[in-house]
């Protein structure tokens, strides 16, 4: 039952020498074992993390003094470069990659003696927001297996809310850390952009991505955080400031959360909303002052979000060709067949679209209507928040509208889809640091998500009230029983 | 958007559609998309002012990799004398 | 008469002499094994990120300063995008609307007069790697060693009238980038590559006509076969009563033709955007002021130096500046003061130069340093050796780290122009010449060449040939001389 504990819980066990890495692997394993062919959250498993583990026990009994995380499990998404596992991002493309290189945010867990359990399940590129456009497999949401687990770090999530491990990295372009966090009935954080370093995150788009933790309690969460935080020299856009330092306190006394209406009407889900208002009503009873405000420009959030999210992956994804790694077509007539060939046969349909609608919002004639507006549009919020945040130390809101949905349901209108996307993409846009907490279920036992957004490198105010709401209503379950 | 700009579109980014269906399906997107797009302010020619703190910059000192030659040819489809080999290419080299 | 005018503009792609590459640490080096200098970063692994190196964004800003160009303190870097197995992202990271450098003018030297043309721009780039065409192999080979290695985009306006002056432009821009130490300019290793744009106009005319830009120019010599191919193509097009399109060509040196890439419609659309990837390069004032004064002497201020102040040549000027080093020993040589800066020219140009294109030994790593130089100059010029004496003077200096007067003094090459020395010569000679002494009173006065010959041999070429001149002439004429004259 190991699997079921947090991960503050379990390191303060290790430390006390109450349970070894090594059981602590075991029981994860096991549960890996009786629900990944259920949950279906990963793509490749770590076969050396039970001797990882017993090295981490070895270390211990020397009485090297090791890192509060040191020995436990944790899952990272296969869009983030490892050495010792493969990275496909989920599609064909690099079905057979192997980097040769770690993330930054790799070494970083390993050097805290974290032990990686597998490469988890995303949409295609992490462009999506069920999981579904992986080209590989379906993640099933543990909550209820008809639905998806959200997306694009689907396969996190799911992993999480499983009991497969105690703690998963995911990446957030546009909610794909927050949205799947919320689906399940976990705790996703988006960290400022530039806290946390992109090396080895394979880009989808530069300028919004970003790597985040996720776990199954705000403390973990926060622990997580602290250990991938921080300054890289290997990326010019990661802001050269220590890790964060969190100590925990529950007080939001004096706490000012701005309440945007208009993402409470019409459009969302009112379980969601009455869910979102209870939890706020609760930080309020707890001192916070809660102060209606009004968004206007982020209303541009999603096309904005999407005009510049796919010029930018039309951009990044040029690289796959079949010349110096991933798939090449057998097709190689001449240099332009092998070229298309390659590129339409390795990605899959979702891919291919945001190329395309990339390229053509860069495009000679476009670029001044498209390209050129989306991004006033996304200076022209960045400043409403800059101002909202004068008057407010978090603005807070639904992760999403709806619960997580049927399989299936939204391939048809990828458009209408991305307007899902309202609540998630404006933190990214603004390079603000958000948090997804689950506040609360559905009358169809589903999880829904609050979300608090914060002041650039505030992550700090972001962990206080999610710790004091989480606190106040006790820590958010695991599903009884995974079943249909 | 019309059909003959979208293919010519597919062309830039050595993407084929997959049929016609296809091409139909995401003409409509795109002129979806370029709905969406309407609703945009008017573009203001400025760079962003954030992040004017300005980039650090590397020093010039030589590094050398430490992963192996072998390694980083290792992902590519075909090698051929430590060279990726492509099918035949016309000019000597594409732009400057 | 040709009634259209040449306009031409040229862009210029320099190759920095970094230590290491753009955006990553492996080694700036021409000439390793294929893919041997290469890293995640230059390959363009997914993951990646690029890391501007500060030492290009510094020879950017020189040679923008050289140029008289605006400085921009906030630069941005941005994608290009095309596709070709040379480019492994499938972009190039480059500068577009906001480049480091604007609004320049250069000034040089073309055919002895002073000529310029306006800098549109200054930009830094990456370099792509190179497609190798192996015969054993059908497909092509791509080495990508030289895949992110700086260089520096320079593009004028069309203010240049003919090839000549373009290679005159060319080769001055050369010169300037080899003053600044910022490029190493080895053009048979595509260090240093232009791409040409040319179009035509009648004479009188304001508007530019169409332009076609021409690729793959790999020489400054097959930049003026280029462009002279150009505009005998576009005078018999519009002399023909046809029209000129705008298009890129391509300049296939080997067969001296251009042939047609692509036309303006089919214009390739690079999409351009700011590289999400990098912040915006933002330079500090202080440091900018200190690379406006650490720029050294242009060449082209020394040239126009040398000519006014030390009465060199335009051509000696040129040459002189041609080489920095050569440059630099020559402002050495003028600061001694021991002789005048045309002898010290000369020399260098002439018997210097002779020596260090012989032995490809570098002036700087011989024996003789601009003071010796200029002292065994000296002796020559006050007339204490001669002009022959100096030149064995000097390769002796070559060999042996001495002091010219040891070598004049060990040799016995100090000149004779003491008049009773030379007389006591001149007498033997003309003892033993009987019949040339009959041949000069006869009328044939050639025969002084001759005897000059004799008493210079008699002298082992010490003697001073003037003097001994005047001394031979007097005495024929006289028939007798006074040895005791001073």
């Amino acid at each position: 039952m190991l699997y079921r504990y947090s991960a503050a819980e379990l390191s303060r066990m290790l430390q006390r020498r109450e349970i070894s890495a090594e059981e602590l692997m075991r029981s994860i394993q096991e549960r890996m074992g009786s629900h990944e062919n259920i949950i279906g959250a990963y793509l490749s498993v770590n076969e050396n993390a039970l001797a990882q583990a017993k090295e981490i026990d070895t270390r211990r009994a020397k009485g090297e003094t090791l890192h509060p995380l040191a020995g436990i499990p944790i899952a990272v998404k296969d869009n983030i470069c490892t050495r010792e596992l493969p990275t496909t991002c989920a599609s064909q493309m690099l079905s057979k990659y192997r980097s040769p290189f770690d993330a930054t945010v790799v070494e970083r867990i390993c050097r805290a003696g974290m032990i990686i359990t597998g490469k988890t399940n995303l949409d295609e590129f992490a462009m999506g927001s069920s999981t579904e456009t992986s080209c590989f497999k379906r993640t099933h949401n543990p909550w209820n297996l008809q639905r998806v687990p959200g997306g694009s770090s689907g396969g996190s999530a799911a992993a999480l809310s499983a009991g497969e491990t105690i703690l998963a990295l995911g990446s957030d372009t546009g909610g794909s850390v927050r949205q799947p966090a919320s689906f399940c009935g976990v705790v996703g954080l988006l960290p400022t952009y530039g806290r946390v370093s992109r090396h080895g995150l394979v880009a989808f788009a530069s300028s919004l991505d970003q790597i985040g933790p996720m776990a199954r309690s705000v403390e973990d969460c926060a622990m997580l955080f602290s250990v991938i935080s921080g300054g890289d020299a290997r990326d010019a856009t990661c802001v050269r400031i220590p890790p964060m330092e969190y100590t925990f306190h529950t007080n939001v006394r004096g706490m000012t959360i701005g309440v945007p209406e208009e993402y409470f009407g019409e459009g969302t889900d009112p379980y969601v909303a009455e869910s979102v208002k209870k939890a706020l009503a609760l930080l309020e009873a707890q001192g916070a002052k809660l102060t209606s405000i009004s968004l206007p420009a982020s209303r541009n959030a999603v096309s904005a979000y999407y005009v510049l999210s796919s010029a930018e992956a039309s951009s990044n994804l040029g690289r796959y060709s079949g010349v110096r790694f991933g798939y090449r077509s057998e097709n190689e007539r001449d240099l332009t067949a092998m070229y298309s060939c390659t590129r339409s046969e390795g990605f899959g349909e979702e891919v291919r679209r945001r190329i395309l609608l990339g390229a053509y919002v860069l495009s000679a004639g476009c670029r001044e209507q498209f390209y050129q507006r989306a991004q006033t549009a996304r200076n022209q919020i960045r400043a409403e928040l800059e101002e909202t945040f004068h008057r407010c130390d978090l603005i807070a809101m639904p992760t999403a509208p709806q619960c997580a949905g049927y399989f299936g349901e939204n391939a048809k209108h990828p458009v209408a889809r991305y307007r899902a996307d309202l609540c998630t993409v404006t933190a990214n846009l603004a390079g603000l640091p958000a948090i997804s907490v689950p506040c609360g279920t559905t009358p169809d036992g589903l999880p829904v998500g609050l979300q608090l957004m914060g002041r650039a490198f505030d992550e700090a105010a972001l962990f206080t009230a999610a710790h004091a709401y989480e606190c106040a209503v006790g820590r958010f379950p695991m599903p009884e029983e995974v079943a249909e | 958007m019309e059909r003959n700009e979208l293919v010519a579109l597919m062309r830039l980014m050595r993407i084929e559609p997959e049929n016609n269906e296809e091409i139909e399906t995401l003409l409509q997107e795109m002129r979806a998309i370029s709905a969406m797009a309407e609703e945009l302010p008017q573009a203001e020619e400025a760079i962003s002012q954030d992040n004017l703190c300005g980039m650090q910059l590397r020093e010039d000192i030589h590094v050398a990799c430490e992963i192996p030659q072998e390694v980083l040819l290792s992902n590519a489809p075909a090698v051929v004398d430590d060279c990726f080999a492509v099918p035949k290419t016309i000019s000597q080299g594409g732009e400057c | 008469m040709m009634k259209y005018e040449a306009v031409i503009g040229l862009e210029i792609h320099a190759e920095l002499n970094t230590q290491t590459k753009l955006f990553c640490s492996c080694r700036n080096e021409f000439g390793a094994a294929p893919n041997t200098n290469i890293c995640p970063i230059c390959l363009g692994l997914p993951g990646t990120l690029p890391i501007l190196n500060a030492a290009v964004a510094e020879r950017a800003v020189k040679m923008g300063y050289a140029l008289g160009c605006t400085i921009n303190r906030i630069s941005r870097m941005d994608r290009k995008h095309y596709f070709y197995p040379d480019l492994p992202k499938a972009y190039q990271i480059s500068q577009g609307a906001v480049p480091i450098c604007e609004n320049g003018v250069f000034r040089f030297y073309s055919n002895g007069k002073t000529s310029s043309v306006r800098i549109a721009r200054i930009h830094m780039e990456e370099d792509a790697g190179k497609l190798l065409h192996d015969a054993a192999h059908p497909g092509s080979l791509v080495d990508d060693n030289r895949c992110g290695v700086p260089l520096i985009e320079i593009v004028t306006q069309p203010d240049l009238r003919s090839c000549e002056e373009a290679h005159a432009c060319l080769e001055s821009m050369r010169i300037l980038l080899l003053h600044l130490g910022i490029s190493d300019c080895r053009m048979q290793e595509g260090s240093i590559r232009c791409d040409v744009n040319v179009s035509l106009r009648k004479y009188g005319e304001e508007k530019y006509g169409n332009r076609c830009e021409l690729k793959n120019v790999n020489s400054f010599s097959a930049a003026v076969r280029g462009i002279a191919y150009e505009i005998r193509r576009q005078t018999e097009i519009l002399s023909a009563g046809g029209q000129i399109l705008q298009e890129t060509r391509r300049w296939d040196d080997a067969a001296g033709i251009s042939i047609l890439m692509r036309s303006k419609e089919d214009a390739e659309d690079y999409r351009f955007f700011p590289e999400p990837d990098l912040l915006p390069v933002v330079l500090d004032e202080k440091w900018m002021q200190v690379q406006k004064q650490s720029l050294p002497e242009l060449p082209f201020e020394k040239m126009t130096r040398y000519i006014k102040e030390f009465g060199l040549s335009a051509d000696d000027a040129f040459l002189l500046v041609q080489q920095p080093e050569r440059c630099r020993f020559f402002d050495q040589c003028t600061e001694t003061h021991l002789c005048t800066p045309v002898s010290a020219s000369r020399w260098m140009l002439g018997e210097v130069a002779k020596f260090t294109n012989e032995t490809g030994i570098a002036m700087t790593d011989t024996f003789v340093t601009p003071k010796k130089l200029c002292e065994m100059i000296a002796y020559v010029e006050r007339g204490e050796i001669s002009h022959s004496a100096g030149k064995r003077v000097l390769s002796e200096m070559f060999k042996e780290d001495k002091e010219p007067l040891e070598i004049i003094e060990a040799l016995g090459l100090r000149q004779i122009s003491d008049h009773g020395a030379l007389c006591k010569i001149a007498k033997d000679v003309l003892k033993k010449n009987p019949d040339s002494v009959r041949d000069y009173h006869a009328g044939k006065t050639r025969v002084l060449g001759y005897l000059v010959g004799q008493c210079m041999k008699a002298s082992r070429g010490t003697a001073n040939p003037a003097v001994l001149n005047t001394v031979l002439t007097a005495m024929l004429g006289e028939g007798d001389c006074d040895e005791t004259t001073v």
